[in-house]
């Protein structure tokens, strides 16, 4: 173990942060298990998953805030878990801010550069220019003489970040930095921010609930789903085959439909059940479907090439309008089919009584397999057919498909 | 169900700043009425005058013919879903919903029975014995739903109903609660600091600034016919381009000029109200991402641009484009296959401009 009062230096920075195996359980809770990670000097990697995936968790364990049960923690040379959260010298913005509540928002802002972590690195007056620097940055420099409790929750927030970004420290740690604020304000700061953060040499982890968010500034995206990492891949990689349905449900806006159907070869062809009752799916469909030979997948199709037709077509799944959101762009349509919901992103000005009948359509090309045990990505170039599980399922027995 | 009239409703806390400068809102029968506006902007401050939970300092507020300004919460048969859905967690599904019923000694048949309606209306049968702390935070806020239908209130109010749930179940609610709006008929009052679940759920939208309203009208024609350049630039992910122009006609030539450097010619339908707006005054030209072509057409404004920025957004990327008339965002079907640096060549199509008074911010298309 390296001695006590070691400290990265603060010119060291440009290091590679390395996580393997860490877990963490509270109580009975495994936080974290096994999570193993890599970033490179200047990425920005984003950290997603639902409420509860142990994104904090992470983060607090890298800072030092929390200990973790086994795993290391690594940064360039260093092994981070040896060191106390002082010496790690972590810039770590909290979900809960974590302002002072007695001093004003410039004060607030140049606490961690008066800081002994950043004893010596800078004189006051420089300290005053990157305190104003990025107050502006933020749209928030002519707050600065206001004690936190004078402002509203998104002006605090930016507070926070302000005084997060402006350290030298020697890996970043942004927890829903931007979680409070209104869209138009959202869409600029994350932009600038993570302009901002690739052209420094340090690690920036962003955690994040909303997927799109973390996929619009990162180099690449971590997710995470009850304290394991599912996958890690580039917004492009992970949007295109998400590897679980767990994955799927939190991709894009709205995510894409996911329907649990049951294959089943009979003498007339293959039949579909989805949901207690049969379905009919078109042939194109059918000739996919097929090369898979599994009993029980989930369906996976985004509402963008998710379409509508008139009750007379003969491919397609026989719904009913269930409801119509005319968003500015598009409108999104929900349509109830044997008895779940599937959302069609339709052109703007589309329109349509609830209750019509219609037939949804889905895109062949754009289709994902999911295994319906595992949840997990079927690649279909590489799963052999298979049929011997046949135990007849008892939820259609009672319905109008026997 | 009532109707809900706000008459010069105006608020101050200290007697000399006024938080709301004067109100005035129609909230009509059956229909969502969502408020829309950054932190700060008043909403909260409305919703909770029009509950009753604080108190009004001129004006007046009807619930249909009668004057409830002076009446406590309590007298105004209100219901309110909030945020952080405030059930009693070591309660049943059923026994939650009954509760607002049963401390008021409603006989126990009549509430098995208003129970079981509201129940079957939001699909929760199949779990009213259980414990709502097992529950998702989806199915807790239906919950808290049913509790405010259960009691019949002439209103029911919605404050950040979703902001506390995960990406999935946020679109799924919304979806829900827009459909018991349209089939039950509701008259309801939303607040919410997110423009997608206003316009996703409400019938019309109140877009507030500062304590004033800046437009209410239906969630389509808010997007499409912004009534001022807050509106405009508020409402839409990503932000709508705004950028600084005039309008002349030398030579018998209707153009647009953005600075120095570009010119396109306007559009014939609006060259009578650039007219009337006045050669050499300075406009904003609002066109919204979505409609800036990477591929431009030939009639379009064409302008070198460099990617200054790009963003990956799902079914959409997102690219921010350095030109000479200013920076300029685009989204555009993803993938899109641009990097940092890289240089292309991008269109403004005229038919697609919304037109601003840069001084006192209106849009010249819908003054009225």
């Amino acid at each position: 173990m390296k001695s006590n009062d070691y400290q990265i230096s603060s010119q060291k920075r440009g290091e590679s942060l390395r996580v393997d195996g860490l877990s963490k359980c509270f109580g009975e809770v495994q936080a974290l298990s096994e999570v193993s990670f890599r970033a490179e000097p200047g990425e920005v990697l984003a950290i997603c998953g639902p409420s509860g995936a142990g994104k904090s968790t992470l983060g607090r364990l890298i800072s030092g805030l929390d200990v973790p049960d086994s795993g290391s923690i690594q940064l360039g040379n260093v092994i981070l878990s040896e060191l106390s959260p002082q010496q790690r010298r972590v810039a770590h913005m909290f979900e809960s801010l974590a302002l002072y509540p007695t001093i004003d928002v410039q004060r607030n802002v140049a606490s961690p550069l008066r800081a002994p972590s950043h004893r010596g690195l800078f004189s006051s007056a420089e300290i005053i220019a990157q305190v104003e620097e990025i107050l502006t940055m933020m749209d928030i420099a002519h707050l600065g003489r206001r004690l936190p409790s004078e402002l509203s929750g998104g002006q605090r927030q930016r507070v926070a970040l302000c005084r997060t970004l402006v350290q030298s420290p020697s890996l970043f740690i942004l927890d829903e930095p931007i979680g409070h604020l209104d869209a138009k304000l959202r869409h600029r700061l994350r932009g600038e921010i993570t302009r901002r953060q690739r052209l420094l040499e340090q690690v920036t982890l962003w955690l994040t609930p909303d997927t799109l968010e973390g996929m619009a500034v990162a180099d690449r995206v971590i997710m995470m789903i009850d304290g394991k990492v599912e996958q890690i891949g580039t917004p492009h990689e992970i949007y295109a085959s998400p590897a679980s349905t767990s994955i799927a449900r939190l991709l894009g806006d709205p995510a894409m439909n996911l329907i649990d159907i049951w294959l089943m070869q009979e003498p007339g062809g293959l039949k579909v059940l989805c949901n207690g009752r049969r379905m009919n799916l078109s042939e194109s469909l059918l000739a996919r479907l097929k090369t898979n030979g599994q009993l029980r997948v989930t369906l996976g199709f985004p509402p963008l090439h998710t379409y509508l037709d008139d009750i007379s077509v003969a491919d397609g799944l026989q719904g009913e309008i269930y409801t119509v959101e005319p968003f500015g762009k598009y409108t999104l349509v929900t349509i109830e089919v044997n008895g779940l919901h599937v959302k069609a992103k339709m052109p703007a000005g589309f329109h349509a009584k609830l209750g019509d009948d219609v037939k949804v359509g889905i895109p062949v090309e754009h289709l994902l397999l999911f295994d319906y045990e595992s949840g997990k990505l079927i690649n279909d170039a590489v799963t052999p057919p298979k049929n011997k599980k046949k135990t007849a399922p008892t939820i259609f027995q009672n319905e109008e498909c026997t | 169900m009532k109707e809900v009239r706000l008459e010069n409703v105006t608020k101050s806390y200290d007697g000399v700043t006024l938080v709301i400068p004067g109100i005035n809102l129609l909230c009509i029968r059956g229909e969502m009425l969502a408020l829309l506006g950054p932190s700060g902007c008043g909403k909260s401050t409305t919703l909770k005058m029009i509950a009753g939970i604080e108190s009004i300092s001129d004006g007046a507020i009807y619930f249909d013919d009668t004057d409830v300004s002076d009446l406590d919460t309590a007298s105004r048969n209100v219901a309110m879903v909030f945020e952080d859905y405030a059930l009693y967690p070591h309660l049943s599904v059923f026994d939650n919903i009954a509760f607002p019923l049963s401390i008021r000694g409603m006989p126990g048949p009549e509430i098995t029975e208003r129970v079981e309606r509201v129940l079957k209306l939001l699909g929760l049968r199949d779990i009213s014995t259980e414990k709502v702390q097992q529950l998702s935070g989806g199915a807790q806020q239906r919950v808290s739903i049913g509790r405010a239908l259960v009691r019949e209130p002439d209103l029911i109010m919605f404050d950040e109903p979703l902001s506390h749930l995960d990406s999935d179940q946020k679109v799924q609610l919304r979806t829900e609660i827009k459909r018991l709006q349209q089939t039950s008929k509701l008259t309801s009052v939303l607040v919410t600091h997110d423009q997608n679940e206003a316009i996703s759920m409400a019938d019309r939208i109140a877009v507030m600034d500062k304590g004033i309203l800046q437009q209410v009208d239906t969630p389509s024609a808010i997007y499409n016919q912004p009534a001022n350049i807050f509106v405009a630039s508020f409402i839409g992910e990503p932000p709508m381009n705004l950028l600084d122009a005039h309008y002349s006609s030398a030579l018998g030539q209707a153009r647009i000029h953005f600075g120095h450097y570009g010119e396109v010619a306007a559009d014939q339908s609006v060259i009578p109200t650039l007219h009337q707006h006045g050669e050499g005054k300075a406009l904003v030209i609002g066109i919204r991402p979505e409609r800036v072509q990477i591929n431009p057409d030939e009639a379009s404004l064409l302008l070198s641009a460099r990617v200054y920025a790009h963003e990956p957004g799902g079914d959409s990327d997102v690219v921010t484009l350095d030109t000479v008339i200013g920076r300029i965002v685009a989204e555009a079907p993803a993938p899109l296959l641009l990097v940092e640096g890289d240089e292309l060549q991008i269109g403004l199509d005229p038919e697609h401009f919304y037109y601003f008074c840069k001084e006192a911010g209106h849009n010249l298309l819908e003054a009225s």
